[in-house]
């Protein structure tokens, strides 16, 4: 950056590495947000192939509903769903730093916004049950 | 040798010399002002200094009360033409410190909240929480920055004066980045370099309060004025001498010994109620508080912790709100320096060296050198007499730094532009001689003669003193300067960063100041504020020493010490007293 | 003796640069004594003092407040003096510069680059119009100070730099420290400089750099939070873009 303080003649910089990420583990949290995200990203595409199949007519549909009642499917749910849950517990973790200065204590709303998200799961996946039943 | 020309230089990077600065460039935006410290500005030492700033706001105070407690304070010694103007730019300079985004703490209508600070009549301090020299240092700092006449020179370190035909003509710096000499050719010179606490062991300053624009001034023919009056604060961490706030006391803590005995009442402090109660008890003044703190120890009263004696500063009473509130920079440095909870635990105290009564002799920032100027706590302009008042120092950095910036712009107009080979050439003598102390490998190390100076004082000249004791001190620091002389061997010979030779240059200074101090305080054979004795002469001698003292440079040789009347204009001086009857107060 | 007293030895290894020779760093190792209240600063002082005077960094006030002694403690941003070897023995202890600086000398790094950008925030109150001094202090409660209070708190001692790898990968972001104290102003009550700011703060190396790791926050030594200055800003810079933040702005909003 330019500026009126020149910098000093004779210095050593040290590189950063690729592995900077690794040397502490409060970076090893942020990388595992940062890379958790892009199993929503994943989600997102196994929903989209569903969108699809159902556009594709009734016979493609049944097979992707198929294949999502195989065991194989069924683990890897199980997997993505403990990897969005964390990256959502995440995105609630951080939401304290980007809220107005606001009267309300940072884990207070760590919390509420994960009940609340656990709470709108439950909903969800009741009134799911109820409709498919 | 690089040479930079510019119309005033400003030695010094805490709140005197950015005051002085912005004075400068706000009274003549044309004038170039370079601006050169050796440290980047918001290190300086303000950045240390707790408890607030002395500005009288209240309804029930007034400029007198501040007056008659800053003249009694200093035990008479003050110049009271300097008080009178003194007292009445406090409050403008601290609404202007305000309008900058000063921080201070406030009640809940919004206005300016003041505490209590010991020797005062009525609450006069402003604070901000207990960081009120950080706030003041950063917000002039960062206020600095928008005025394009300051040129800021961080990390260069003045290691002389240059003077030609009686005058002052510049400065002669190190970059310390490269170890670079330059010379900064200037109309006017002000010194804004703090006080010498470093030359005592135990003592509350930062490591850069070495006296090195006494040192500059005094070795150039400026006399260093009342240098006998070193005030010990008296609530310091053992060991590190770490400073518990004087606000601590004027939010309502208490002082006991091991006993749990609030020892105060035992040194006409007293008596204990109604409490609080100003200008008593823990509301009195360092320099009584100090003294009590040695009594007790004498008889045995203090607690031992493994690095000295202490007594205990409790503030639990206050309770976890008012102190995290209030003082939330003291409760850290307890629960980190000391190990001690002050929510829970009273906190292990003990005098230290905190603050030079004494400078560059000045009058109304203007030196005996013509276009040198000083303020602040390395000059003497007469405000704090033999005894400094808590909260005084913070706003006498703003009044005074402004005037100097007022009066070397004012100067420097009068100065014909123009260079002069004579400058130069003075400037490469110093230049050699400076490099001659970086080659130098043979002597002894600088820690050793830094070490032994600061005992010397310790037992020599400290809160009690006594003919013998000092003489010893003057021979002393006699001995370590002609050690000095012999040579200092440093390890590191490089130019760059080098902070070793930056050191030894430091102690030259350290050295002469510090001979001022002992044979000032030799010399004065009476007991005044923070100068008192255990001999023959332990009580005031208005007759003999209502002076200022004096010390004149002589070379390799000690200080000649001279007196000089001191200027009363409305107080004369009386029995100084503490303690005895009075209302209670309210704490706000 | 008791564990207060006891002297104890502890190895150091302090990360060398010389300028002068310009070979790479290396670490040299140090034998110290100290004792339950010695610092790390203390213990560099002693190297200093008695065993290698060549050995340099800064440091000033030994108490936290002047921002002087920042260093990588075991690789953690720290301040020395407010770290204590006893925390460290028996292992050894590593000291390296303040991370992503430029080293000048061993551990003193080159700091030019936070000065420009503290320049670059215009870190001052932009009033309305002047108010003369006759006229006394502004008013500002209790709760309008605390919009900016804990931003104030900043000591420059630039931790958060060297904790802050997206200032490591790109140099140009005008980084923790500085951007928090561009909030601590705008959302000063007594100040109207947004607008003065806004290019600094809404440019791809101000708010928009920082991908929230948030280690400049825990690594503060005086609890200052830059990344919440940082992210509650990247609404504000929203807001701006689509020029909603003056409307808001003219109701008070976020002073």
């Amino acid at each position: 950056m330019s500026g009126r303080f020149k910098p000093a003649v004779k210095t050593y910089t040290r590189p950063v590495t690729g592995t900077w990420w690794k040397e502490n583990p409060f970076f090893l949290v942020y990388m595992a947000r940062e890379a958790t995200a892009l199993f929503v990203f994943i989600y997102a595409l196994v929903l989209l192939s569903g969108v699809i199949s159902l556009a594709l007519g009734q016979s493609t549909y049944e097979a992707w509903q198929a294949l999502l009642t195989t065991k194989t499917s069924l683990v890897f749910h199980l997997v993505l769903l403990g990897l969005l849950a964390y990256h959502t517990y995440t995105w609630f973790k951080v939401m304290p730093k980007t809220t107005p200065q606001i009267d309300v204590a940072p884990q207070t709303i760590v919390k509420t916004g994960v009940l609340f998200t656990a709470g709108l799961s439950v909903v969800i996946v009741a009134v799911l049950f109820g409709v498919t039943r | 040798m690089q040479v930079i020309t510019c119309d005033v230089v400003v030695v010094g990077g805490g709140g005197t010399g950015l005051r002085a600065a912005i004075a400068i460039a706000e009274s003549d935006p044309k004038l170039t002002i370079a601006l050169v410290s050796k440290v980047v500005p918001m290190r300086s030492h303000t950045v240390a200094a707790e408890g607030g700033a002395a500005g009288v706001i209240r309804g029930d105070d007034s400029l007198d009360n501040h007056f008659n407690d800053t003249v009694s304070g200093g035990d008479w010694l003050c110049d009271q033409d300097a008080v009178q103007y003194f007292v009445e730019h406090c409050v403008e300079e601290l609404v202007q410190l305000e309008h900058w985004g000063c921080p201070w703490s406030r009640k809940d209508d919004g206005n300016i909240n003041v505490r209590f600070f010991g020797g005062m009549t009525v609450q006069r301090t402003w604070f901000a929480a207990d960081k009120s020299g950080f706030h003041i240092l950063h917000t002039l700092f960062q206020t600095s920055i928008k005025y394009p006449g300051i040129q800021r020179y961080d990390e260069y370190f003045v290691a002389d004066l240059i003077l030609e035909d009686g005058r002052v003509r510049g400065v002669l710096a190190i970059e310390v980045a490269t170890g670079e000499i330059v010379l900064f050719e200037a109309k006017a010179v002000i010194l804004g370099t703090g006080g010498a606490g470093r030359v005592y062991r135990q003592n509350t300053n930062a490591g850069i309060v070495t006296g090195d624009g006494m040192g500059l001034a005094y070795r150039h023919g400026a006399r260093l004025r009342d240098m006998e009056f070193v005030q010990y604060h008296p609530t310091c961490l053992p060991g590190s001498g770490i400073l518990m706030t004087e606000g601590c006391r004027g939010e309502g803590g208490i002082l006991t010994n091991k006993d749990g005995y609030r020892y105060l009442q035992d040194y006409a402090l007293g008596p204990l109620d109604p409490w609080p109660r100003p200008k008593a008890m823990e509301l009195g003044p360092r320099d009584r508080l100090s003294q009590a703190f040695w009594h007790e120890d004498q008889k045995g009263n203090t607690f031992k912790t493994p690095l000295g004696t202490a007594v205990n500063l409790d503030l639990r009473h206050l309770g976890e709100k008012k102190i995290l509130e209030r003082l939330p920079l003291i409760t850290e440095a307890a629960r980190v320096f000391a190990g001690v909870d002050p929510v829970t635990d009273p906190i292990p105290v003990r005098p230290a060296v905190h603050y030079t009564m004494g400078g560059v002799y000045a009058n109304m920032t203007e030196t005996e050198v013509p276009g040198l100027f000083a303020a602040g706590e390395c000059s003497s302009v007469g405000i704090h007499g033999a005894n400094r008042l808590g909260s005084n120092s913070l706003v006498e950095i703003i009044v005074f730094g402004k005037v100097a910036g007022e009066r070397a712009a004012a100067y420097a107009r009068t100065v014909p532009d123009g260079s002069s080979a004579g400058v130069r050439q003075q400037a490469e003598e110093s230049a050699s001689r400076l490099l001659a102390l970086l080659k130098n490998d043979k002597g002894e190390r600088v820690a050793t003669l830094r070490d032994e100076m600061g005992d010397a004082m310790e037992t020599g000249v400290g809160i009690y003193r006594s003919a013998s004791g000092m003489k010893t001190a003057c021979d002393k620091i006699a001995e370590l300067r002609a050690r000095y002389r012999a040579g200092i061997a440093l390890d590191d010979h490089s130019r760059s960063f080098n902070t070793e030779w930056l050191t030894t240059i430091e102690l030259g200074f350290m050295l002469e100041v510090a001979e001022a101090m002992a044979h000032s305080a030799y010399n004065r054979k009476e007991s005044r504020g923070a100068h008192v004795r255990l001999d023959e002469y332990s009580t005031r001698d208005d007759d003999k020493f209502l002076q200022h003292s004096l010390a004149t440079y002589t070379g390799e040789g000690p200080p000649a010490i001279s007196y000089q009347p001191v200027t009363i204009t409305k107080s004369q001086p009386r029995t100084r007293s503490y303690g005895g009857a009075g209302k209670q107060a309210v704490m706000t | 003796m008791t564990a207060e007293t006891e002297t104890r030895t502890i190895e150091i290894d302090v990360l060398r640069y010389d300028p002068d020779s310009g070979a790479p760093p290396r670490y040299q190792t140090y034998k110290v004594p100290f004792q339950h209240d010695t610092s790390v600063l203390v213990g560099l002082q002693y190297i200093k003092d008695h065993l290698d005077g060549t050995l340099t960094f800064r440091w000033s006030c030994r108490m936290a407040i002047c921002g002087s002694c920042g260093t990588m403690i075991n690789g953690i941003p720290q301040l020395s003096c407010h770290t204590f070897l006893r925390d460290y023995w028996p292992k050894k202890l590593r000291i390296d510069p303040l991370e992503h600086f430029p080293i000048i000398k061993d551990l003193a790094i080159d700091q030019t680059d936070f000065l420009n950008k503290l320049d670059s925030v215009k870190p001052y109150l932009i009033p309305k119009q002047d108010k003369p001094l006759s006229e006394g202090a502004y008013l500002q409660t209790p709760k309008q100070m605390e919009q900016y209070y804990n931003y104030s708190q900043c000591i420059n001692c630039l931790l958060c730099y060297a904790a802050c790898p997206q200032y490591g990968l790109t140099p140009t972001f005008t980084g923790p420290a500085a951007l928090a104290l561009l909030h601590r102003y705008n959302a000063d009550s007594r100040d109207v400089g947004w607008s003065a700011r806004s290019d600094v703060l809404n440019s791809e190396d101000g708010v928009w750099r920082c991908t929230l790791v948030g280690y400049c926050s825990e690594v503060c030594p005086k609890n200052v939070d830059p990344a919440h200055a940082i992210n509650q800003n990247k609404v504000n810079s929203t807001l701006d873009y689509f020029g909603v933040l003056k409307l808001l702005s003219t109701v008070g909003f976020g002073k």
